[in-house]
């Protein structure tokens, strides 16, 4: 792509620096995504190189590039995926890059994220804890342990007796 | 950043365009709808619904009850349908009944074909009729 250019500018002219890519963030297919409409029920496991748009119910886990759950969608499981959008209902385990959940959704359960953002009207039950690689990390549950909470507060309360 | 994603926002209703499995996806287990799937991708499990088209790049390994089913692709297992169209790019493996069946030139069958006034109604067949099948093979 820079051999069309003239590049006798002289030796004073600084060297070529390659532009960054356009789209440098990561490589994901621009296809249009899987689509589990409204009527549909799926009992088992969903994966997907590219991204998928639930509006209807998943029992399982679902691991995807893109992920957006639709507002009257349900999904019980965990889930797995760059970039999560929620308006509707998680009940489990997100793991995600990036995490949305959007004023509509309702989310029980822990989400392990890079990026976080909340609207406001959203239903939160769950722990939540940054990852520099919440993708990569392999056990979240072995360092992060929501039913015990209680050994960090009790670290911080003088001990009596 | 949070705006990148590509997908559609707006809540889908019962009724909308049909449910699509790409080709970069892949379900393991059974799916179910009153409405449509079109399949690109594969599927091992179920899949129970209305209308059904796998696409040429679709792959069921398992069974289907559907009122219509139209095959590009690939489907082993067991076919239930009313009406069941084989494309010519078909590859189908199995235990298929069927009320009206439509098979295009160029289809690749290997399955065990029989009419039923309603394929729906009867008790789905044993997975040894297909474990047989393949035995045989």
């Amino acid at each position: 792509m820079f051999s069309s250019k003239p590049k006798d500018t002289g030796p004073a002219a600084a060297p070529p620096v390659p532009a960054p890519p356009p789209q440098a963030k990561r490589a994901r297919p621009l296809s249009a995504p899987s689509i589990i409409s409204a009527d549909m029920v799926i009992n088992g496991t969903v994966t997907s190189a590219g991204d998928i748009q639930i509006d209807g119910r998943v029992e399982g886990d679902v691991r995807s590039a893109g992920l957006v759950i639709g507002e009257n969608a349900e999904i019980h499981g965990e889930i797995y995926a760059d970039d999560v959008t929620v308006r509707g209902k998680v009940l489990g385990r997100i793991r995600a890059r990036k995490v949305l959940l959007a004023s509509t959704s309702h989310v029980e359960g822990d989400i392990l994220h890079e990026a976080f953002a909340v609207e406001s009207g959203a239903f939160f039950e769950g722990n939540c804890r940054h990852s520099d690689n919440p993708l990569g990390e392999e056990r979240p549950s072995a360092t992060f342990e929501p039913d015990k909470p209680a050994v960090v507060f009790a670290a911080l309360s003088p001990v009596t007796g | 950043m949070f705006s990148a994603n590509p997908c559609r926002t707006d809540p889908g209703q019962p009724g909308d365009a049909p449910s699509v499995i790409r080709g970069d996806m892949a379900v393991k287990g059974e799916l179910q709808s009153a409405g449509g799937i079109r399949i690109e991708g594969r599927i091992d499990g179920w899949v129970r619904c209305a209308a059904l088209v796998v696409g040429e790049s679709g792959v069921i390994l398992g069974g289907i009850e559907a009122e219509t089913v139209t095959v590009h692709g690939r489907v082993e297992g067991s076919i239930r349908a009313r009406t069941l169209v084989l494309a010519a790019t078909a590859r189908v493996a199995g235990d298929i009944a069927h009320r009206t069946l439509v098979v295009r030139t160029g289809a690749l069958i290997h399955a065990r074909l029989r009419h039923a006034a309603d394929p729906l109604a009867e008790v789905p067949p044993s997975p040894g009729g297909l474990q047989s099948l393949r035995a045989a093979e």
